[in-house]
């Protein structure tokens, strides 16, 4: 009797195993089989239910070598650098590989498989100083493709078959997911930290450009190119629902944060592996004649509080010391006015395309710095004054004046049409 | 079989974080060394001052190294606070299972300066220290319930009845650690790592019983797994919890948790302190002494220590209501020995007093109703719900395992439907590996 209750244990678990792997390869329910074989469906992709570095490297897997003249590639704050608005400068096809959660093992891995398999000819990194002070979160939508480290795809396969059998049953349930308008009612609430966007449905509000896309498309088209953006729902929204969000996801965590900008004992555990990605990126591009274009994002000053201090200046002059960069962290009136931000940690899509605009010499907003050795010590210096001088300000007065705080609070400083304008800008 | 498991053991560990591997294999070997030198001596009246010394040196080295790993950063923390200075901290990893088996090392010691562990043969005192099912998280077991199962010849043959047996307990566990635990300590853990202002009552009571519930079925998965797995070598573990929040009291919960740290810490700390003054307020010392030991040694913090003392005052009520022959009805009893616990646990799980303070406040925030923002999904709820109902109502494993048992030796065809069963759960716990966390006990 016992080794006949044996072999009925591991028949029925073996064929409940099956059973299960079967269900999770039919719901597909983060879209590995469906990417695998090129096609993904716009909701797939608004739903945020999807592997954005499964995406890129699925995409350049499919899509025949030179479709591609070039990448972008970045954690969410690249999102809305768009493909088309890149080509608009530089006349090459692109294709964004933005990834939530960015870090630079990623980064180092999909400009590898780009010059190998797509043998692309321009890269635009873009990073900010989130990457030194958080790792990869152990997400599913940010696992890492075992493509895109050159392993075995057996790998993939079985995680995704014996994936949670519960999130299948979920999603045959599903009764189909709220609007963005319904969801938007929900986006009141307060998160408790500013890193905290569980409660902001970042997924709620990405859209691709061209509106309606209706059906299948298959990823790598032009379509498709990475862009989720908060774009054509933040625009849409009234000033109160704009100033609503703003106070609810970016000034929510303003009056407790500005201590921390000027704490002294910061944890930048990442530092010395994003310098040596760097480097190693920085070799691969040039020993592949592709052109490297490194840009510092634009920053709040919520976000400052992680990671600004002395040892985050020697990153950025070690940064220098690799390759020059194109810098938009600095302290000024945009990046100071929180109300450019709509979360702690993510720019409005408005001073992304200024930040390629400034880039290519259009910018009318003088932003942004082109930083090489020969400006670098005087760059830092400038940033250090600034630092000390915000510092003094909040000691002596216990807040600061910063720009958008006195009455002319506008998510839209940077007007709306600066998108349009840019194309008519196109060289 | 017995090379081959010890070696497997070895492995097993130095797959866990291979740094830490020297440093167990000197401790353990380290300690045969003094165990069998203690030993030797045992007999010899003469040697008892050298015995002694042995005996000190020996657990003082222990000590050392786990208070190095496992303190130093407390010691620089405390040591700040009082001089005002700033030493930096030495952010110490611990190494895996050192809390647990520093104490199986401690035991042996001390039992080797009585005399009791002279038979052992290196490789019996191995597999009592290595053997995997129980090395990182316990159950702690004694030297004198492990090796003579090692040593026992009838024990390296296969054994289908306690194959099955096995199968049963390790399916429970995963399905107690995969199924009810990790889904309720993701969102308790949120919140309480994310304590800023006096949380609303609903979400209070919600994330402390989650925790509370999510603790249980945490440590008690890995002691069935344990259980399931030492039984496919004929090994039999000791049971480390007995429906714990179906205790009536504070001694009755704490004969029921964590039964094996108890025993231990009983043996050991309690009973060497109580043997000097067997008076009344003997008693309280060495339970508050023990109690004192237990909530340091579940964390470097001043937490867990007041922790440790809440349930020692606690444990000594009760005993003081048990020797005045006093006692409440069940239906008082019952649910303040709950509440209690939920309390202790808020302590427990709290980064920080002030934090846990906020979360007892929370607790009687009366007007913050609502305030609840809806953060607990009804799938959680429902998940708390079975939990709660499962300490509270369901047999335990240990039950269970009687009843399959009896169904087995009898040849009842129940005991196939108990396998179909624990099939089942064990096919839905392998298709939700993914989102495993680690063993809460882990940090210990």
């Amino acid at each position: 009797m016992n080794k006949k209750l044996i072999i009925s244990f591991l028949v029925i678990v073996f064929a409940g195993t099956v059973l299960m792997a079967g269900f999770n390869w039919y719901m597909d329910i983060h879209e590995f089989f469906r990417v695998r074989s090129g096609v993904i469906t716009k909701a797939d992709y608004d739903d945020g239910a999807i592997n954005e570095r499964m995406l890129a490297v699925y995409s350049m897997r499919n899509d025949p070598k030179g479709t591609y003249d070039g990448i972008i590639v970045g954690g969410s704050k690249a999102r809305p650098l768009s493909g088309e608005l890149l080509k608009y400068y530089t006349g090459m096809n692109y294709l964004s590989c933005a990834a939530a959660n960015g870090n630079f093992e990623y980064y180092e891995d999909i400009i590898n498989y780009a010059v190998r398999h797509q043998g692309i000819r321009h890269v635009l990194l873009h990073f900010s100083g989130v990457e030194t002070y958080t790792g990869l979160q152990p997400d599913i939508n940010n696992r890492v493709p075992a493509l895109l480290k050159g392993e075995c795809q057996l790998k993939d396969y079985a995680y995704y078959l014996f994936c949670n059998i519960g999130d299948s049953f979920n999603k045959l349930f599903d009764e189909g997911a709220p609007s963005p308008e319904e969801r938007f009612g929900r986006a009141g609430h307060k998160g408790t930290s500013p890193d905290d966007e569980n409660n902001i449905h970042i997924a709620d509000y990405m859209a691709l450009p061209g509106g309606d896309w209706i059906g299948q498309a298959r990823i790598g088209s032009a379509n498709i190119t990475g862009l989720r953006s908060y774009y054509e729902k933040i625009s849409a929204m009234g000033d109160s629902a704009k100033l609503s969000w703003c106070e609810d996801h970016t000034m929510a965590f303003y009056g407790y944060t500005l201590e921390d900008i000027f704490r002294k004992d910061k944890l930048l555990p990442y530092l010395e592996d994003n310098i040596r990605h760097l480097e190693n990126i920085k070799r691969l591009c040039d020993d592949n004649g592709v052109e490297l274009t490194v840009v510092i994002g634009g920053v709040s000053i919520i976000e400052r509080a992680k990671y600004e201090c002395p040892e985050y200046w020697e990153y950025l002059r070690r940064i220098c010391e690799i390759t020059d960069f194109y810098d938009f962290s600095y302290f000024c009136d945009i990046n100071n006015n929180p109300y450019n931000f709509y979360t702690g940690n993510h720019h409005l899509d408005t001073i992304s395309w200024v930040e390629l605009a400034s880039i290519y010499g259009y910018d009318p907003y003088g932003y942004g710095i082109h930083i090489t050795e020969e400006n670098i010590n005087e760059y830092l210096t400038q940033r250090s004054c600034d630092y000390y001088s915000l510092q003094e300000e909040l000691e002596r007065t216990g807040t600061l004046a910063l720009p958008g705080l006195g009455g002319e609070s506008d998510l839209t400083v940077l007007p709306q049409s600066f998108y349009s304008g840019l194309i008519t800008c196109r060289p | 079989m017995k090379v081959w498991l010890v070696a497997a053991s070895l492995i097993f560990y130095a797959l866990g974080d291979l740094r830490f591997f020297p440093i167990f294999v000197i401790s353990i070997f380290g300690n045969f060394v003094f165990g069998s030198s203690i030993g030797r001596l045992a007999g010899d009246e003469s040697k008892n001052t050298q015995k002694k010394v042995l005996l000190a040196i020996g657990i003082l080295a222990n000590a050392a190294l786990l208070g190095y790993y496992k303190y130093t950063d407390f010691f620089i923390e405390n040591f700040n606070l009082v001089t005002g200075m700033n030493v930096p901290l030495k952010n110490i990893v611990l190494p895996i299972g050192i809390s647990f088996f520093t104490f199986q090392l401690i035991a042996y010691l001390a039992d080797s300066y009585r005399g009791l562990t002279q038979d052992y043969d290196i490789l019996d005192y191995l597999m009592f220290i290595t053997f995997f099912p129980q090395l990182i998280v316990g159950p702690i077991i004694h030297h004198s319930e492990a090796v003579p199962q090692f040593a026992a010849p009838e024990n390296q043959r296969i054994n289908t009845k306690n194959i099955c047996i096995g199968i049963l307990m390790f399916s429970i566990g995963c399905a107690k650690k995969i199924l009810l635990a990790d889904p309720l300590t993701e969102l308790a853990a949120d919140f309480f790592n994310n304590i800023s202002g006096t949380p609303d009552i609903i979400s209070s009571w919600i994330y402390s019983v989650s925790y509370t519930i999510s603790y249980y079925f945490d440590l008690s998965s890995y002691a069935d797994m344990a259980v399931g797995l030492g039984l496919f070598f004929n090994i039999e573990l000791p049971a480390n919890f007995n429906s714990p929040y179906k205790a009536r009291n504070f001694q009755d919960y704490w004969r029921r948790w964590h039964i094996t740290l108890s025993r231990f810490l009983s043996a050991y700390i309690f009973r060497s302190w109580y043997d000097k003054d067997r008076r009344l307020h003997g008693y309280y010392a060495a339970t508050m002494i023990t109690f004192f030991v237990s909530g340091f040694w579940h964390g470097a913090g001043w937490t867990f220590i007041v922790w440790g003392l809440v349930n020692g005052i606690f444990v000594c009520a009760a005993s003081a209501m048990a020797r005045k022959g006093k006692s409440w009805p069940v239906f008082v009893s019952f649910p303040l020995t709950c509440i209690g616990v939920v309390l202790c646990r808020i302590l427990f799980v709290s980064p920080s007093f002030s934090a846990a303070w906020q979360v007892l406040k929370g607790l009687v925030n009366v007007g913050s109703v609502s305030l609840y923002d809806g953060s607990a999904y009804p799938v959680y709820i429902i998940t708390l719900i079975i939990g709660t109902a499962i300490c509270w109502f369901a047999p335990n494993s240990g039950r269970i395992r009687e009843k399959f048992t009896e169904c087995l030796e009898s040849g009842s065809s129940r005991a196939y439907i108990m396998m179909a069963g624990s099939a089942a759960l064990f096919a839905i716990c392998l298709m939700s590996m993914n989102k495993v966390a680690s063993f809460l006990y882990f940090q210990f």
